[in-house]
Protein backbone atom coordinates (compact mmCIF):
# COMPACT_ATOMS: atom_id res chain seq x y z
CA UNK A 1 0.00 0.00 0.00
CA UNK A 2 1.17 3.12 -1.46
CA UNK A 3 2.34 5.58 2.12
CA UNK A 4 1.96 9.49 1.15
CA UNK A 5 3.33 11.49 3.98
CA UNK A 6 2.14 15.26 4.07
CA UNK A 7 3.82 17.92 6.17
CA UNK A 8 4.23 22.14 5.41
CA UNK A 9 7.62 22.86 3.43
CA UNK A 10 8.39 25.78 5.11
CA UNK A 11 11.61 26.66 7.54
CA UNK A 12 11.13 27.54 11.05
CA UNK A 13 12.55 30.16 13.02
CA UNK A 14 13.35 29.41 16.57
CA UNK A 15 14.93 31.05 19.42
CA UNK A 16 16.37 28.64 22.42
CA UNK A 17 13.91 27.03 24.37
CA UNK A 18 10.94 27.18 21.94
CA UNK A 19 8.67 24.54 21.48
CA UNK A 20 8.27 22.33 18.78
CA UNK A 21 5.01 20.17 18.80
CA UNK A 22 4.89 17.47 16.01
CA UNK A 23 1.24 16.26 15.38
CA UNK A 24 0.56 13.27 13.29
CA UNK A 25 -2.34 12.16 12.10
CA UNK A 26 -2.37 8.63 10.70
CA UNK A 27 -5.52 7.61 8.75
CA UNK A 28 -6.20 4.03 8.60
CA UNK A 29 -6.39 2.01 5.68
CA UNK A 30 -9.42 0.95 3.92
CA UNK A 31 -8.07 -2.77 3.25
CA UNK A 32 -6.91 -5.16 5.76
CA UNK A 33 -4.33 -4.63 8.33
CA UNK A 34 -2.35 -5.86 10.69
CA UNK A 35 0.37 -3.04 12.23
CA UNK A 36 1.15 0.60 11.54
CA UNK A 37 4.43 1.45 12.93
CA UNK A 38 5.42 5.20 13.56
CA UNK A 39 9.14 6.27 14.05
CA UNK A 40 10.44 9.86 14.67
CA UNK A 41 14.41 10.07 14.46
CA UNK A 42 15.59 13.67 15.99
CA UNK A 43 18.74 15.43 14.51
CA UNK A 44 21.14 14.42 17.08
CA UNK A 45 21.89 18.62 17.90
CA UNK A 46 18.33 18.47 19.52
CA UNK A 47 19.46 15.34 22.07
CA UNK A 48 16.46 13.62 21.76
CA UNK A 49 15.39 10.34 21.85
CA UNK A 50 13.52 8.95 18.93
CA UNK A 51 9.73 8.37 19.32
CA UNK A 52 8.08 4.59 18.14
CA UNK A 53 4.89 4.00 17.96
CA UNK A 54 2.79 0.66 16.59
CA UNK A 55 -0.88 0.95 16.33
CA UNK A 56 -2.69 -2.16 15.82
CA UNK A 57 -6.56 -1.87 16.35
CA UNK A 58 -8.72 0.14 14.25
CA UNK A 59 -11.10 2.62 16.01
CA UNK A 60 -14.22 4.23 14.97
CA UNK A 61 -12.97 7.24 13.54
CA UNK A 62 -10.76 5.54 11.55
CA UNK A 63 -7.34 7.81 12.20
CA UNK A 64 -4.89 7.70 14.85
CA UNK A 65 -3.25 10.50 16.27
CA UNK A 66 0.22 10.44 17.87
CA UNK A 67 2.25 13.82 19.10
CA UNK A 68 5.60 15.05 20.36
CA UNK A 69 7.26 17.59 21.58
CA UNK A 70 10.74 18.87 21.48
CA UNK A 71 12.59 21.80 23.00
CA UNK A 72 15.28 24.10 21.05
CA UNK A 73 18.35 23.62 22.64
CA UNK A 74 20.80 26.42 23.60
CA UNK A 75 22.80 26.11 20.33
CA UNK A 76 25.19 28.88 18.63
CA UNK A 77 22.98 30.18 15.53
CA UNK A 78 22.60 27.21 12.92
CA UNK A 79 20.02 25.97 10.36
CA UNK A 80 19.49 22.18 11.11
CA UNK A 81 16.50 19.31 9.24
CA UNK A 82 14.61 18.61 12.23
CA UNK A 83 15.00 14.61 11.90
CA UNK A 84 13.25 12.29 9.76
CA UNK A 85 9.63 10.66 10.54
CA UNK A 86 9.42 7.02 9.08
CA UNK A 87 5.79 5.07 8.57
CA UNK A 88 5.76 0.95 7.68
CA UNK A 89 2.48 -0.78 7.77
CA UNK A 90 2.56 -4.08 5.71
CA UNK A 91 5.95 -4.52 4.32
CA UNK A 92 5.85 -0.78 2.69
CA UNK A 93 7.79 1.80 4.35
CA UNK A 94 7.79 5.05 3.86
CA UNK A 95 10.26 8.15 4.98
CA UNK A 96 10.28 11.94 4.76
CA UNK A 97 12.54 14.57 6.70
CA UNK A 98 10.65 16.96 8.39
CA UNK A 99 10.91 20.63 8.01
CA UNK A 100 14.20 22.77 8.42
CA UNK A 101 14.45 24.81 11.86
CA UNK A 102 16.83 28.02 11.72
CA UNK A 103 18.27 28.67 15.39
CA UNK A 104 18.58 32.29 15.64
CA UNK A 105 19.52 34.68 19.39
CA UNK A 106 16.89 35.77 20.26
CA UNK A 107 17.77 39.40 18.53
CA UNK A 108 17.90 37.59 15.49
CA UNK A 109 13.84 36.09 16.00
CA UNK A 110 13.25 39.60 16.64
CA UNK A 111 14.61 40.94 13.71
CA UNK A 112 12.69 38.15 11.68
CA UNK A 113 9.62 39.15 13.44
CA UNK A 114 10.03 43.11 12.07
CA UNK A 115 10.44 41.65 8.41
CA UNK A 116 7.49 39.41 8.96
CA UNK A 117 5.29 42.31 10.17
CA UNK A 118 5.93 44.40 7.37
CA UNK A 119 5.35 42.03 4.62
CA UNK A 120 2.24 41.55 6.23
CA UNK A 121 1.76 45.06 5.68
CA UNK A 122 2.30 44.66 2.01
CA UNK A 123 6.09 45.60 2.23
CA UNK A 124 8.60 43.58 0.53
CA UNK A 125 11.20 42.80 3.44
CA UNK A 126 14.80 41.48 3.60
CA UNK A 127 16.46 40.69 6.75
CA UNK A 128 20.64 40.84 6.77
CA UNK A 129 21.46 41.32 10.50
CA UNK A 130 25.30 41.25 11.38
CA UNK A 131 26.87 44.80 12.63
CA UNK A 132 27.94 45.96 9.36
CA UNK A 133 24.27 45.83 7.97
CA UNK A 134 21.21 46.85 7.81
CA UNK A 135 19.30 45.06 10.03
CA UNK A 136 16.03 44.39 7.56
CA UNK A 137 15.80 46.12 4.25
CA UNK A 138 11.85 47.13 3.37
CA UNK A 139 9.97 48.82 0.70
CA UNK A 140 6.82 49.04 -0.49
CA UNK A 141 6.11 48.04 -3.78
CA UNK A 142 4.25 51.52 -4.39
CA UNK A 143 7.14 53.37 -3.46
CA UNK A 144 10.07 51.50 -4.40
CA UNK A 145 12.64 54.64 -4.25
CA UNK A 146 11.10 55.42 -0.44
CA UNK A 147 13.58 52.60 0.40
CA UNK A 148 13.62 51.68 4.42
CA UNK A 149 16.40 50.84 6.63
CA UNK A 150 14.79 49.48 9.72
CA UNK A 151 16.67 48.75 12.84
CA UNK A 152 15.21 46.12 15.42
CA UNK A 153 16.41 46.50 19.01
CA UNK A 154 15.32 44.35 21.86
CA UNK A 155 16.64 47.19 24.42
CA UNK A 156 14.46 47.03 27.39
CA UNK A 157 14.97 51.44 27.42
CA UNK A 158 15.42 53.22 24.38
CA UNK A 159 17.73 55.56 24.87
CA UNK A 160 19.77 58.54 23.84
CA UNK A 161 22.65 55.81 23.02
CA UNK A 162 20.98 53.70 20.93
CA UNK A 163 19.51 56.56 19.15
CA UNK A 164 22.94 57.79 18.33
CA UNK A 165 23.95 54.04 17.17
CA UNK A 166 21.03 53.47 14.94
CA UNK A 167 20.95 57.55 13.62
CA UNK A 168 24.80 57.34 12.76
CA UNK A 169 24.68 53.58 11.24
CA UNK A 170 22.00 55.26 8.85
CA UNK A 171 24.09 58.04 7.60
CA UNK A 172 26.87 55.59 7.00
CA UNK A 173 24.65 53.06 5.25
CA UNK A 174 22.03 54.76 3.11
CA UNK A 175 24.86 56.06 0.12
CA UNK A 176 25.55 52.23 -0.20
CA UNK A 177 21.91 50.86 0.44
CA UNK A 178 20.26 54.30 -1.41
CA UNK A 179 18.21 54.16 1.93
CA UNK A 180 15.62 57.27 2.17
CA UNK A 181 14.26 56.80 5.69
CA UNK A 182 15.10 54.99 9.21
CA UNK A 183 12.57 53.05 10.85
CA UNK A 184 13.45 52.17 14.52
CA UNK A 185 11.19 49.59 15.75
CA UNK A 186 11.82 48.63 19.31
CA UNK A 187 10.39 46.03 21.66
CA UNK A 188 10.38 49.02 24.55
CA UNK A 189 6.99 50.31 25.32
CA UNK A 190 6.54 54.40 24.82
CA UNK A 191 7.08 55.21 28.26
CA UNK A 192 10.51 53.11 28.27
CA UNK A 193 11.81 55.61 25.07
CA UNK A 194 14.27 58.50 26.48
CA UNK A 195 12.56 62.19 26.59
CA UNK A 196 16.00 63.07 24.61
CA UNK A 197 15.03 60.38 21.77
CA UNK A 198 11.50 62.00 21.62
CA UNK A 199 12.55 65.26 21.59
CA UNK A 200 15.30 64.65 18.41
CA UNK A 201 12.55 62.66 16.95
CA UNK A 202 10.42 65.56 16.68
CA UNK A 203 12.87 67.40 14.10
CA UNK A 204 11.18 66.91 10.91
CA UNK A 205 14.18 67.42 8.90
CA UNK A 206 15.24 64.40 10.08
CA UNK A 207 13.53 61.29 7.81
CA UNK A 208 13.52 59.18 11.51
CA UNK A 209 10.59 57.19 12.44
CA UNK A 210 10.04 55.15 15.57
CA UNK A 211 7.51 52.91 16.48
CA UNK A 212 7.05 49.87 18.70
CA UNK A 213 6.85 46.66 18.04
CA UNK A 214 3.21 46.26 19.55
CA UNK A 215 2.07 49.63 17.50
CA UNK A 216 3.47 47.78 14.49
CA UNK A 217 1.83 44.72 15.37
CA UNK A 218 -1.44 46.71 15.74
CA UNK A 219 -0.95 48.28 12.55
CA UNK A 220 -0.27 44.50 10.56
CA UNK A 221 -3.50 43.23 12.25
CA UNK A 222 -5.61 46.47 11.15
CA UNK A 223 -4.39 46.20 7.67
CA UNK A 224 -4.61 41.98 7.66
CA UNK A 225 -7.96 42.19 8.45
CA UNK A 226 -8.48 44.86 6.19
CA UNK A 227 -9.51 47.72 8.75
CA UNK A 228 -7.32 50.08 6.69
CA UNK A 229 -6.14 50.57 3.38
CA UNK A 230 -2.39 50.57 1.73
CA UNK A 231 -2.45 54.41 1.61
CA UNK A 232 -3.15 54.50 5.03
CA UNK A 233 -0.63 51.82 5.72
CA UNK A 234 2.03 54.23 3.66
CA UNK A 235 0.56 57.33 5.07
CA UNK A 236 1.14 56.10 8.51
CA UNK A 237 4.72 54.83 8.38
CA UNK A 238 6.08 57.80 6.31
CA UNK A 239 5.49 59.99 9.28
CA UNK A 240 8.72 61.08 10.74
CA UNK A 241 9.07 60.99 14.98
CA UNK A 242 6.79 58.65 17.35
CA UNK A 243 4.46 56.83 15.47
CA UNK A 244 1.88 56.15 17.48
CA UNK A 245 -1.23 53.28 16.33
CA UNK A 246 -4.26 53.52 17.54
CA UNK B 1 5.81 44.71 25.37
CA UNK B 2 9.01 43.61 27.41
CA UNK B 3 11.70 41.80 26.56
CA UNK B 4 9.95 38.61 28.68
CA UNK B 5 6.91 38.74 26.97
CA UNK B 6 8.39 38.95 23.62
CA UNK B 7 10.83 35.87 24.88
CA UNK B 8 7.70 34.28 26.28
CA UNK B 9 5.74 34.82 23.00
CA UNK B 10 8.52 33.42 20.84
CA UNK B 11 9.48 30.23 23.09
CA UNK B 12 5.08 29.67 22.51
CA UNK B 13 4.83 25.83 20.72
CA UNK B 14 5.17 25.97 17.38
CA UNK B 15 2.58 22.90 15.78
CA UNK B 16 3.85 20.81 12.32
CA UNK B 17 1.01 18.86 11.22
CA UNK B 18 1.53 15.57 9.74
CA UNK B 19 -1.06 13.72 7.68
CA UNK B 20 0.07 10.23 6.82
CA UNK B 21 -2.16 8.31 4.12
CA UNK B 22 -2.41 5.12 2.99
CA UNK B 23 -3.54 5.51 -0.60
CA UNK B 24 -5.61 2.46 -2.71
CA UNK B 25 -3.75 0.21 -4.78
CA UNK B 26 -4.67 0.22 -8.25
CA UNK B 27 -6.11 -2.70 -9.29
CA UNK B 28 -4.22 -5.01 -12.20
CA UNK B 29 -5.70 -3.62 -16.03
CA UNK B 30 -6.85 -7.01 -16.61
CA UNK B 31 -8.71 -7.03 -13.21
CA UNK B 32 -10.49 -3.72 -14.01
CA UNK B 33 -11.24 -4.46 -17.85
CA UNK B 34 -13.22 -7.77 -15.97
CA UNK B 35 -15.23 -5.36 -13.41
CA UNK B 36 -15.89 -3.04 -16.60
CA UNK B 37 -17.17 -5.97 -19.22
CA UNK B 38 -18.66 -8.16 -16.25
CA UNK B 39 -21.16 -5.01 -15.55
CA UNK B 40 -21.68 -4.69 -19.26
CA UNK B 41 -22.37 -7.72 -19.84
CA UNK B 42 -24.93 -7.42 -17.15
CA UNK B 43 -27.12 -4.94 -19.46
CA UNK B 44 -26.96 -7.04 -22.80
CA UNK B 45 -29.99 -8.51 -23.75
CA UNK B 46 -28.49 -10.00 -27.18
CA UNK B 47 -26.07 -10.02 -29.05
CA UNK B 48 -25.53 -8.35 -33.18
CA UNK B 49 -24.34 -9.93 -35.14
CA UNK B 50 -25.66 -11.16 -39.22
CA UNK B 51 -23.82 -14.63 -40.32
CA UNK B 52 -20.30 -14.50 -41.32
CA UNK B 53 -19.77 -10.74 -41.46
CA UNK B 54 -16.62 -9.47 -40.98
CA UNK B 55 -14.67 -6.52 -39.97
CA UNK B 56 -14.24 -5.39 -43.35
CA UNK B 57 -17.67 -5.65 -44.40
CA UNK B 58 -18.90 -2.74 -42.23
CA UNK B 59 -16.96 -0.08 -44.27
CA UNK B 60 -17.39 -1.68 -47.48
CA UNK B 61 -21.37 -1.71 -46.90
CA UNK B 62 -21.06 1.85 -45.58
CA UNK B 63 -18.81 3.38 -48.43
CA UNK B 64 -21.35 1.65 -50.78
CA UNK B 65 -24.25 3.13 -49.25
CA UNK B 66 -22.70 6.57 -49.42
CA UNK B 67 -21.73 6.00 -52.65
CA UNK B 68 -25.32 5.04 -53.86
CA UNK B 69 -27.09 7.35 -51.51
CA UNK B 70 -29.12 8.80 -54.27
CA UNK B 71 -30.45 5.85 -55.26
CA UNK B 72 -32.18 4.59 -52.29
CA UNK B 73 -34.76 6.80 -50.26
CA UNK B 74 -36.73 4.07 -47.94
CA UNK B 75 -35.26 1.05 -45.87
CA UNK B 76 -36.65 -1.42 -48.45
CA UNK B 77 -35.19 0.61 -51.60
CA UNK B 78 -31.95 -0.01 -49.82
CA UNK B 79 -32.32 -3.72 -49.31
CA UNK B 80 -33.57 -4.02 -52.67
CA UNK B 81 -30.32 -2.22 -53.81
CA UNK B 82 -27.83 -4.43 -51.17
CA UNK B 83 -29.14 -7.81 -51.89
CA UNK B 84 -27.69 -8.42 -55.57
CA UNK B 85 -24.41 -6.72 -54.11
CA UNK B 86 -23.54 -8.33 -51.25
CA UNK B 87 -21.35 -10.97 -53.07
CA UNK B 88 -19.67 -8.21 -54.67
CA UNK B 89 -19.15 -6.17 -51.47
CA UNK B 90 -17.91 -8.47 -49.43
CA UNK B 91 -15.74 -10.73 -51.72
CA UNK B 92 -17.12 -14.48 -50.94
CA UNK B 93 -20.37 -16.70 -50.47
CA UNK B 94 -22.00 -15.77 -47.86
CA UNK B 95 -22.83 -17.73 -45.02
CA UNK B 96 -25.91 -17.17 -45.21
CA UNK B 97 -27.33 -17.90 -48.42
CA UNK B 98 -30.78 -16.59 -48.65
CA UNK B 99 -29.66 -12.63 -49.31
CA UNK B 100 -32.90 -11.00 -48.14
CA UNK B 101 -32.37 -12.24 -45.05
CA UNK B 102 -29.13 -11.57 -44.79
CA UNK B 103 -29.12 -8.23 -46.06
CA UNK B 104 -31.86 -7.56 -43.06
CA UNK B 105 -30.33 -9.17 -40.73
CA UNK B 106 -26.84 -6.57 -41.58
CA UNK B 107 -28.73 -3.44 -41.85
CA UNK B 108 -30.18 -4.54 -38.13
CA UNK B 109 -27.04 -4.84 -36.84
CA UNK B 110 -26.00 -1.49 -38.10
CA UNK B 111 -28.84 0.22 -36.34
CA UNK B 112 -28.12 -1.32 -33.00
CA UNK B 113 -24.65 -0.16 -33.86
CA UNK B 114 -26.15 3.13 -34.39
CA UNK B 115 -24.38 3.41 -37.48
CA UNK B 116 -27.54 3.57 -39.29
CA UNK B 117 -30.92 5.20 -38.41
CA UNK B 118 -34.78 4.12 -38.23
CA UNK B 119 -34.82 5.09 -41.64
CA UNK B 120 -31.57 3.88 -42.96
CA UNK B 121 -29.67 6.89 -43.22
CA UNK B 122 -26.26 7.04 -42.52
CA UNK B 123 -25.90 8.90 -38.41
CA UNK B 124 -22.90 10.34 -37.44
CA UNK B 125 -21.51 7.62 -35.45
CA UNK B 126 -21.77 6.00 -39.06
CA UNK B 127 -20.44 8.87 -40.60
CA UNK B 128 -17.39 8.56 -38.57
CA UNK B 129 -16.92 4.88 -38.83
CA UNK B 130 -16.60 5.18 -42.57
CA UNK B 131 -14.14 8.38 -42.49
CA UNK B 132 -11.86 6.05 -40.30
CA UNK B 133 -12.51 3.24 -42.69
CA UNK B 134 -11.30 5.43 -45.53
CA UNK B 135 -8.30 7.40 -44.13
CA UNK B 136 -7.27 5.23 -41.07
CA UNK B 137 -7.80 1.13 -40.61
CA UNK B 138 -5.91 1.38 -37.21
CA UNK B 139 -8.80 3.59 -36.03
CA UNK B 140 -11.23 2.23 -38.11
CA UNK B 141 -10.78 -1.29 -36.27
CA UNK B 142 -10.63 0.55 -32.89
CA UNK B 143 -13.87 2.18 -33.09
CA UNK B 144 -15.30 -0.35 -34.29
CA UNK B 145 -14.35 -2.90 -31.28
CA UNK B 146 -15.89 -0.26 -29.30
CA UNK B 147 -19.44 -0.01 -30.75
CA UNK B 148 -19.67 -3.95 -30.89
CA UNK B 149 -18.44 -4.01 -27.39
CA UNK B 150 -20.68 -1.45 -26.54
CA UNK B 151 -23.48 -1.47 -28.43
CA UNK B 152 -23.42 -4.74 -30.18
CA UNK B 153 -23.22 -7.25 -27.02
CA UNK B 154 -20.16 -8.36 -28.33
CA UNK B 155 -18.72 -8.28 -24.20
CA UNK B 156 -21.03 -11.42 -23.38
CA UNK B 157 -19.07 -13.16 -25.69
CA UNK B 158 -15.84 -12.08 -23.81
CA UNK B 159 -17.07 -13.20 -20.64
CA UNK B 160 -18.92 -16.75 -21.93
CA UNK B 161 -15.29 -17.70 -23.41
CA UNK B 162 -14.02 -16.52 -20.36
CA UNK B 163 -16.47 -18.52 -18.27
CA UNK B 164 -16.01 -21.45 -20.38
CA UNK B 165 -11.87 -21.59 -19.94
CA UNK B 166 -12.39 -20.92 -16.02
CA UNK B 167 -14.90 -23.55 -15.53
CA UNK B 168 -12.43 -26.00 -16.74
CA UNK B 169 -14.63 -27.39 -18.81
CA UNK B 170 -12.98 -30.36 -21.42
CA UNK B 171 -12.18 -28.57 -24.84
CA UNK B 172 -10.37 -30.87 -27.26
CA UNK B 173 -10.19 -28.30 -29.68
CA UNK B 174 -10.99 -24.94 -31.15
CA UNK B 175 -14.36 -26.47 -32.89
CA UNK B 176 -15.17 -27.81 -29.71
CA UNK B 177 -14.88 -24.45 -27.76
CA UNK B 178 -17.16 -22.75 -31.02
CA UNK B 179 -19.78 -25.72 -30.03
CA UNK B 180 -19.50 -24.92 -26.60
CA UNK B 181 -19.54 -20.99 -26.91
CA UNK B 182 -22.50 -21.26 -29.02
CA UNK B 183 -24.33 -23.89 -26.67
CA UNK B 184 -24.09 -20.99 -24.07
CA UNK B 185 -24.93 -18.32 -25.96
CA UNK B 186 -28.42 -19.63 -27.54
CA UNK B 187 -28.94 -21.01 -23.74
CA UNK B 188 -28.78 -17.21 -22.11
CA UNK B 189 -30.57 -16.27 -25.27
CA UNK B 190 -28.09 -14.01 -26.43
CA UNK B 191 -28.44 -15.08 -30.11
CA UNK B 192 -31.17 -16.47 -32.00
CA UNK B 193 -31.06 -17.34 -36.05
CA UNK B 194 -28.10 -18.07 -38.65
CA UNK B 195 -24.76 -17.79 -36.63
CA UNK B 196 -20.98 -18.93 -37.51
CA UNK B 197 -19.49 -18.59 -34.22
CA UNK B 198 -15.87 -19.25 -35.87
CA UNK B 199 -16.54 -16.33 -37.53
CA UNK B 200 -17.10 -14.00 -34.62
CA UNK B 201 -14.07 -15.33 -32.82
CA UNK B 202 -12.01 -14.72 -36.00
CA UNK B 203 -13.15 -10.70 -35.62
CA UNK B 204 -12.40 -10.75 -32.20
CA UNK B 205 -8.83 -12.06 -33.39
CA UNK B 206 -8.53 -9.95 -35.80
CA UNK B 207 -9.89 -6.68 -33.83
CA UNK B 208 -7.20 -7.50 -31.45
CA UNK B 209 -9.52 -7.97 -28.70
CA UNK B 210 -8.71 -11.89 -28.08
CA UNK B 211 -5.36 -14.02 -28.85
CA UNK B 212 -4.81 -16.18 -31.28
CA UNK B 213 -5.76 -20.20 -30.43
CA UNK B 214 -3.93 -21.28 -27.52
CA UNK B 215 -3.47 -25.50 -28.20
CA UNK B 216 -2.03 -25.62 -24.91
CA UNK B 217 -4.57 -23.77 -23.06
CA UNK B 218 -7.47 -24.63 -25.45
CA UNK B 219 -8.91 -21.82 -25.75
CA UNK B 220 -8.57 -17.81 -27.34
CA UNK B 221 -7.50 -16.26 -24.43
CA UNK B 222 -8.86 -12.38 -24.11
CA UNK B 223 -6.88 -9.48 -24.29
CA UNK B 224 -7.94 -7.46 -20.94
CA UNK B 225 -4.85 -4.39 -22.23
CA UNK B 226 -6.84 -4.08 -25.39
CA UNK B 227 -10.34 -4.40 -24.28
CA UNK B 228 -9.64 -2.03 -21.22
CA UNK B 229 -7.62 0.34 -24.00
CA UNK B 230 -10.98 0.15 -25.95
CA UNK B 231 -13.56 0.22 -23.50
CA UNK B 232 -11.07 3.51 -21.01
CA UNK B 233 -8.97 5.09 -22.84
CA UNK B 234 -9.71 5.53 -26.47
CA UNK B 235 -11.65 8.75 -27.77
CA UNK B 236 -13.06 8.86 -31.17
CA UNK B 237 -13.75 12.41 -32.65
Amino acid sequence: MPILIRMPEENIKAVAGKRIRLNVQIEHPRTRWKNIKLMIKYNELFCQQPVERSITEPNDVGFSVIADEITIPEVPPTEQRLGEIIVESNGDTRSEYLPKIKIVSLEGYFEESVAQRLRELGFEANRWGGPSNPDVEAFHPDQPSQKYQVEATTEKKYDLDKYWKDTGKFRDMKEKFQFKRLLIVTLADLKDICPGVTKRLKRASDPFSLITYRDLQKLATKYTQIEISKYEVLAVLLQTGIIPVD
Amino acid sequence: MNNEEFLAEARSARVIDIAVRFTGVRPRIDEEAQQIVHIKQMQVERIYYAGDLRVDDFGKILQFMKERSTDYSTREQLLRLLEPNLRRLTGRVPFDTISRRYSRNILRVMKALELLDTECNMTIVGDRLLRYYINDKEKYHDYLSQLLLDRGGWVAILTVVEDIWKGRIYVYGRQALMETLKERLVEKKYIRGIWSPNSIIDNLVSLGLMKQWDSILKTHEVNWEKVYDILRRKVFL
